[in-house]
């Protein structure tokens, strides 16, 4: 190995290090140094970081895939709760998205940031999923109470996708942003999955902002930009205090597309006088 | 003179030819002219852990934050120790290792071992594959809350010093998170490190220590940086204090010991001291 190589592979080990004392006591550790050796029982070495029991983990550090694969940076096949703390760390899946709103993504190596594929209570606070090529958090059978909190989901090709375990199963997101993925910023699968969304943005997503299943509920979000309608829901959904502005190309054009709309007040288009 | 860094944990190094050597030289000799100041007593070996998983060990060699790394200064060789049947989901704080091969030490959390609870103020003991408590902390009157970070023994093998990371009144002693106090007879004694007497800034905290088997000096870590009569250090830094003239200086500065120290914070400290075999029998 020439000197040039070593620097640089030093330079970039050092971009990759521990970051941040652990916080969270008791919670099982995860970063970039732990993955190369597996982080903890049940986690085999190299990624994807798999999570088979249930309990808290934390970022230590941030994560980046390696560039010759494509892989999941996280799999979570526990069942129950499964507290996952960013930290204030990046899960960087490589990828990056040009246009606001989004007209294209490339580059991504990891295709997934965080894949839940089983049934729980999760928690996921506190950090950026980004630049990952199919979607940057997943999942499949979210159960009530799951919750997304302070979080920056941008320049996914999908942004974060969630589906529940019945049409109960309330899903919150709160102080989270979406911005500048390539097709939705925020969305639910086929499955009836009522979500509560509240005090976050959906900004330059090159689709739908935020999507909904009937019965969802959005409050005090700002919905800017988008490619598509600022925020689409199948049937009833109460909406109240969102502003919109410029999506769907602006001017115009629709900002949201709501079968039954259950306004609860408050609501402002920016460039329309009237609005849900 | 021994490099800071062993080359044996940076191979690439090798091959990078005379100016890199050169260059590592003068960074070495830098470093050592700011960091290393007391040189004595001499020791062979030390032990310290970290508050994150890191490779700490050497490049691409992890210790996870419930282990701790043998540094053989003398060889220049790194091993990464586990301390069989701890908790993953546990971070070693401070720890001692006693001449028979006892390991005591304490941990972030609350864990039971061998059918027995220990407190995260409790000093546990591993003696063969046996975990007993060392110092018990609910007996002692420490508070619910407070952990212990500092675990040492005076001299080679007298008292408990151990440091809390929180100030608590105990047996009518203030113990405030700089202090490092004995404990012996099941109940505290003299302050070996008086914060207070020192002048040190209130929020200043040891969270490592070891008394190199000595009764005259102690290897501290704080876990902040900061200052103390004028020498300024981080949280990877060891200081040694001469306890006769309360005077400071800084022994090692492990961030030239691998990178990962820059965010890495020490939080667990052990030393070899090498006059026990320099003492005319060998």
């Amino acid at each position: 190995m020439n000197c040039m190589r070593f620097m640089f592979r030093s330079l970039s080990a050092f971009a990759l290090m521990p970051l941040a004392a652990s916080a969270n006591p008791g919670a099982l550790e995860i970063n970039q140094d732990c993955i190369a050796v597996g982080c903890f029982a049940g986690d085999t070495a190299g990624y994807p970081v798999t999570i088979t029991t249930s309990g808290s983990y934390i970022l230590t550090s941030d994560l980046a895939p390696p560039g010759s694969a494509i892989v999941n940076a996280m799999e979570i096949s526990a069942t129950g709760a499964v507290d996952i703390d960013l930290n204030g760390h990046t899960i960087d899946g490589g990828g990056t998205c040009t246009g606001t709103p989004v007209t294209g993504c490339t580059g991504a190596a990891g295709y997934r940031g965080l894949n839940f594929g089983s049934t729980g209570v999760f928690h996921v606070h506190n950090g950026t999923v980004r630049g990952f090529g199919a979607i940057g958090i997943i999942f499949f059978s979210a159960s009530d109470g799951t919750v997304l909190d302070h979080l920056t989901v941008t320049e996914n090709v999908y942004g974060a996708f969630i589906e529940g375990t019945t049409s109960d199963a309330t899903t919150r997101i709160r102080d989270s942003q979406f911005v500048r993925n390539g097709q939705e910023g925020l969305g639910t699968t086929n499955k009836p999955t009522p979500l509560l969304i509240e005090n976050s943005t959906a900004v330059g997503n090159g689709d739908v902002g935020l999507s909904m299943n009937a019965g969802s509920a959005a409050v005090g979000n700002r919905i800017n930009k988008n490619g598509g309608v600022g925020l689409a829901c199948d049937s009833g959904c109460a909406l109240g205090e969102n502003t919109f502005s410029n999506n769907n190309g602006g001017g115009a054009n629709a900002q949201w597309a709501v079968n039954t709309v259950r306004n609860m007040g408050g609501n402002v288009c920016l460039e329309k006088a009237t609005c849900p | 003179m021994k490099p800071t860094v062993p080359l044996t944990a940076l191979p690439e190094l090798q091959s990078c030819g005379r100016g890199a050597l050169v260059a590592l030289t003068a960074s070495a000799a830098m470093l050592s002219a700011m960091t290393v100041q007391a040189q004595l007593p001499p020791i062979s070996q030390l032990q310290y852990s970290a508050d994150i998983g890191a490779n700490i060990v050497g490049a691409g060699q992890y210790a996870a934050r419930q282990d701790y790394v043998n540094d053989n200064l003398v060889s220049n060789s790194r091993a990464r120790v586990q301390i069989p049947g701890l908790p993953q989901r546990a971070n070693l704080r401070d720890f001692q290792i006693d001449k028979n091969g006892d390991v005591l030490f304490a941990l972030d959390i609350g864990v039971t071992l061998g059918g027995t609870y220990f407190d995260p103020a409790d000093v546990i003991k591993h003696s063969g594959a046996v975990f007993s408590k060392a110092f018990d902390a609910a007996a002692a009157g420490v508070p619910k809350g407070v952990h212990c970070d500092g675990v040492a023994r005076s001299g080679a093998s007298g008292v408990l010093l151990l440091s809390f990371d929180t100030t608590f009144t105990a047996g009518g002693i203030t113990i405030r998170p700089a202090d490092v106090i004995a404990f012996s007879g099941g109940s505290f004694g003299a302050k070996v490190l008086d914060a207070k007497a020192l002048g040190l800034a209130d929020g200043l905290n040891v969270d490592a220590v070891d008394a190199i088997s000595t009764t005259t000096d102690l290897l501290v870590s704080f876990d902040t940086g900061g200052n103390v009569n004028g020498l300024t250090f981080t949280h990877e830094d060891i200081l040694q204090l001469h306890l006769a003239n309360g005077s400071w200086s800084k022994r090692y500065s492990l961030s030239t010991f691998s990178n990962r120290w820059g965010t890495a914070h020490l939080d667990g400290l052990a030393a070899t001291n090498d006059t026990i075999f320099r003492d005319g029998f060998e």
